[in-house]
């Protein structure tokens, strides 16, 4: 069984706003998240700059909805993105015969769980040495959000169980390509017949002082100050590093069968998927972007798309020295018949919404079903001195409007992971 | 190294069963050759039974567990009484198993997760080495354990120390900060390590995979999404050959604290009997550590590079567990359905693996979830639990990996320990191994966190 898929509902909650159509018109009209930042309790941190989200809006719009609430931000991020996606697609807990009979099922990916160094400190004990007796004893310190009450698939059993979703439900966890292999395989989920609709997407936050240090120490985020909030400058010649931001995004897909049993409204169809490994280093990719390119003719391969038919490219673009170049030239190679790289649209979300990790892949792709909805690209911003190894089209500055029949996105993670998806306009 | 399995039926030395039944061959291996059906080529396991998936037959069939008493540098305590450690010298195998320079970016559980790799693929044969690196898909499941632990951040930990403030406050943050910013005291690769794909990532260098892959975190539920999501690329034409790698560790102290503040863990048993699935006496597990790899391929391929396959793996359920966690109502949704899938019924089954992770929560309603599942279908029951402790992510690996043998030699071991079972109709093997011709193995699952699922395998085709 080979069927189409269609995507049927989206959420999104990260710095740019609370909900799926406030984020597309932010990027639309290059806003960015991106401002100001400092772990909680500290003033000094050499990482300057983030796109949080605003909490007290969060807490305000979403406040009800957590009782009893999920504990790490990211959860509780993801949960709201998962809740806006099914409302936006019509799906309603227990009212439909498929959810009943687990032909509805859930992919995510997911960060690690947040773990303050805080709630390490009564594990030592009084001879300075971590002691699991004194951790015990000193349990009433820890509070609910500690890692003793988080893991990893938290997010995904919490959507199945909050939407009592009974199919599969699985946990994904790669990188930065997270999201995009939790959409990926739950697009092949449909496709093969093995479930009827997924809730799928990514939620992550590395804002907090550990992870962020950690990332700092790889020399990951930038640290520099001379842009302010205009420090994400993906593609441009004085880029130096990424900026993390934190939230969800969530996107039902669905078969074309039972969108159309529903009536429901499709915004567009997820072709196809590739997925890739470098195989060559922990903490860089490859310097010819042999893996980018790779996962990137898979999936168009896999979704029966000619590289000459996409018309924009919703790139990884970090703002790293190393990602920017090599994503361009595995761009180039991929689309190299007739010189069709020319003719593209690239564009980089991250430097309106930062790098949401493990999600980053889920705000991207809902950015990029709407550019081939709507017929909009949205800007690259930032890009003021373009990188000479960095030489297509990128969309600076503002919108484009312009037709889009088939878009690609790209993700791609530390270890060499590479994830692509490809969107093309749905005409029934 | 390889898999040598005997080849000869049943040793009269084992218990005859008392209710031999017509011996079934489900699927194809009864109707002829299936070139799509995905087999095992190659196993790989460092486990706390030693390297490879013999150690573990011999453990399990001799109802040897392979637990000991806890034992870490950095965690001190006499609450965890037992762990299933890999033993010291298999680890130092592991750890030389990596190259050296990747070795700063792992784990000891990703280091044990390389050999495994490293060895299933020699077990699957020269000519495998011919499969393009493109063509090599590989999906691993691996625990929520990180290097965020004390042991990483035992320097910064005891720097910030240095402020006695008998609460956590905003010194004690800035202390931290300030310790945690000095890469002296700080090792940068701590993230790299914490990462959950930090396996996929060291076996996919390693061992030249570049093609299809995903990394799963979700307990024992990991290696039931890798398996299904390997076999669903293979059956689609995405790869040639996948590697499907579990692995972990529960030897973390906050999970550790939150495993005995669950009141899941032993507080080691009489005798010795640390763990005893089943059992009226049970109260409680043992966590363990270990890495399980396994080499599958379309059983077309395996034959025409001459593969001798192990085992056919027919698919895997994962689900949440919505009505309650644990409930049997939840529980038994994905092995019933897995068995329709695949048109066999539970009276077909050669032998049920159950999860039995010792816990008396667990057990019970495990416990009714086989009686619902089995009725008075005769069906045995096994549990590789009270030899290896509760694994994780390699858990459901190790049981495919034993299926061979169980295959080959038509004996179903006793459970270890387990002395006064439920009375309630299934069918425990105590005591001795029981004889009995295996065709098919369902092996089920639980997790911590509210998923349930089970695996289904069968003999292979072997003509």
């Amino acid at each position: 069984m080979s069927r189409r898929v269609v995507v049927t509902g989206l959420g999104a909650v990260c710095g740019l706003g609370l909900d799926w159509q406030t984020v597309w018109e932010g990027l639309c009209e290059g806003r960015s998240a991106i401002r100001g930042w400092q772990p909680p309790g500290v003033d000094d941190f050499p990482v300057r700059y983030a796109a949080p989200v605003d909490d007290a809006a969060f807490a305000a719009r979403y406040g009800a909805d957590e009782d009893p609430g999920p504990v790490e931000r990211r959860v509780r991020f993801g949960l709201a993105a998962a809740g806006q996606a099914l409302a936006d697609a019509g799906l309603a807990a227990g009212g439909d015969g498929a959810w009943t009979a687990g032909r509805i099922g859930t992919a995510v990916g997911s960060g690690v769980p947040e773990r303050d160094p805080l709630e390490l400190l009564p594990a030592l004990g009084e001879d300075g040495q971590p002691s699991w007796q004194a951790l015990y004893a000193r349990r009433d310190r820890l509070d609910r959000a500690s890692g003793l009450f988080c893991t990893n698939d938290a997010l995904a059993a919490g959507i199945a169980a909050r939407h009592r979703l009974r199919g599969p439900a699985l946990n994904f966890s790669t990188a930065c390509a997270g999201a995009t292999h939790a959409i990926g395989h739950g697009f092949r989920m449909i496709r093969r017949g093995e479930v009827d609709a997924m809730v799928v997407g990514g939620a992550d936050s590395v804002l907090n002082l550990p992870t962020m240090t950690g990332l700092h120490l790889l020399g990951a985020p930038s640290t520099s100050e001379l842009f302010g909030d205009r420090l994400c400058r993906a593609f441009d010649r004085d880029r130096s590093g990424l900026v993390a931001a934190e939230g969800a995004a969530m996107l039902v897909l669905e078969s074309e069968e039972s969108a159309r049993r529903r009536g429901a409204i499709v915004y567009a169809e997820v072709a196809g998927f590739g997925s890739s490994l470098d195989a060559y280093q922990v903490t860089a990719p490859h310097p010819d972007g042999v893996g980018a390119a790779l996962a990137m003719r898979r999936a168009l391969a896999d979704g029966g798309v000619a590289p000459e038919a996409v018309d924009s490219v919703n790139a990884h673009g970090t703002s790293t020295p190393l990602n920017d170049p090599i994503e361009t030239r595995a761009i180039k190679d991929v689309f190299a018949g007739g010189e069709h790289y020319r003719k593209l649209a690239v564009t980089a979300n991250k430097t309106m919404l930062g790098h949401l990790i493990a999600a980053a892949g889920a705000p991207e792709l809902i950015a990029t079903v709407l550019s081939v909805r709507d017929g909009i690209v949205p800007p690259t911003l930032n890009l003021e001195n373009p990188d000479p190894a960095c030489d297509l089209d990128y969309v600076p500055d503002k919108a484009r409007h312009q037709e889009v029949s088939v878009a690609v996105s790209n993700s791609f993670g530390f270890g060499g992971l590479n994830a692509s998806l490809v969107v093309r306009g749905y005409d029934d | 190294m390889t898999t040598d399995l005997p080849s000869t039926n049943p040793s009269d030395e084992l218990h005859d069963d008392p209710n031999p039944r017509t011996p079934h061959t489900p699927g194809t291996s009864g109707t002829g050759f299936d070139p799509d059906a995905i087999v095992v080529t190659g196993i790989g396991a460092v486990l706390p039974t030693g390297r490879g998936p013999e150690a573990l037959w011999s453990a399990w069939r001799q109802a040897q567990p392979a637990l000991s008493p806890y034992r870490d540098p950095y965690v001190r305590t006499r609450k965890i009484s037992h762990f299933g450690h890999v033993p010291d010298a298999l680890q130092e195998e592991s750890r030389d198993s990596v190259p050296h320079k990747l070795r700063k970016f792992g784990t000891p559980f990703t280091f044990n997760a390389v050999l495994a790799a490293q060895d299933a693929m020699a077990a699957a044969g020269e000519s495998w080495q011919q499969v393009p690196e493109e063509r090599r898909g590989l999906y691993v499941a691996q625990d929520d354990s990180t290097d965020l632990s004390a042991a990483a951040f035992h320097k910064a930990l005891d720097n910030a120390r240095t402020d006695h403030s008998p609460e956590a406050g905003v010194n004690l943050t800035r202390l931290v900060a300030e310790a945690f910013g000095n890469a002296a005291t700080f090792n940068p690769f701590t993230v790299i390590r914490a990462l959950n794909n930090n396996t996929l990532a060291l076996i996919s260098i390693a061992q030249r995979f570049r093609g299809d892959c995903a990394a799963f975190v979700q307990d024992a539920g990991a290696a039931l999404g890798a398996l299904q999501r390997a076999a669903f690329t293979l059956r689609e034409g995405t790869c040639d050959t996948a590697l499907v790698v579990g692995a972990g560790s529960y030897n973390e102290p906050l999970k550790l604290a939150a495993q005995y503040r669950a009141g899941h863990l032993t507080p080691g048993g009489p005798d010795g009997a640390a763990l005893r699935s089943f059992d009226a006496e049970r109260d409680g597990t043992v966590l363990a550590e270990g890495a399980v790899a396994l080499v599958l391929e379309r059983a077309g391929d395996a034959a025409a590079r001459g593969a001798r396959p192990l085992v056919t793996f027919l698919g895997a359920a994962l689900r949440p567990a919505v009505d309650s966690g644990v409930g049997p109502s939840a529980l038994a949704e994905g092995p019933r359905g897995l068995l329709a899938e695949h048109g066999l019924t539970p009276d077909t089954l050669g032998a049920v693996l159950a999860d039995g992770k010792g816990t008396v929560r667990h057990d019970a309603a495990e416990a009714e979830l086989l009686r619902a599942l089995l009725k008075d279908s005769g069906v045995l029951v096994g549990s590789l639990r009270p030899v290896t402790g509760t694994l994780g992510a390699a858990g459901p690996l190790a049981e495919l990996a034993l299926a061979p043998h169980l295959f080959a030699t038509g004996e179903l071991p006793p459970i270890a320990h387990l002395r006064t079972p439920p009375d309630d109709g299934t069918d425990f093997v105590m005591g001795a191994p029981r004889k009995r011709r295996i065709d098919s193995v369902l092996s089920l699952h639980s997790t911590f966190n509210g998923f349930a699922g089970a695996l289904l395998a069968q003999r292979p085709h072997t003509d």
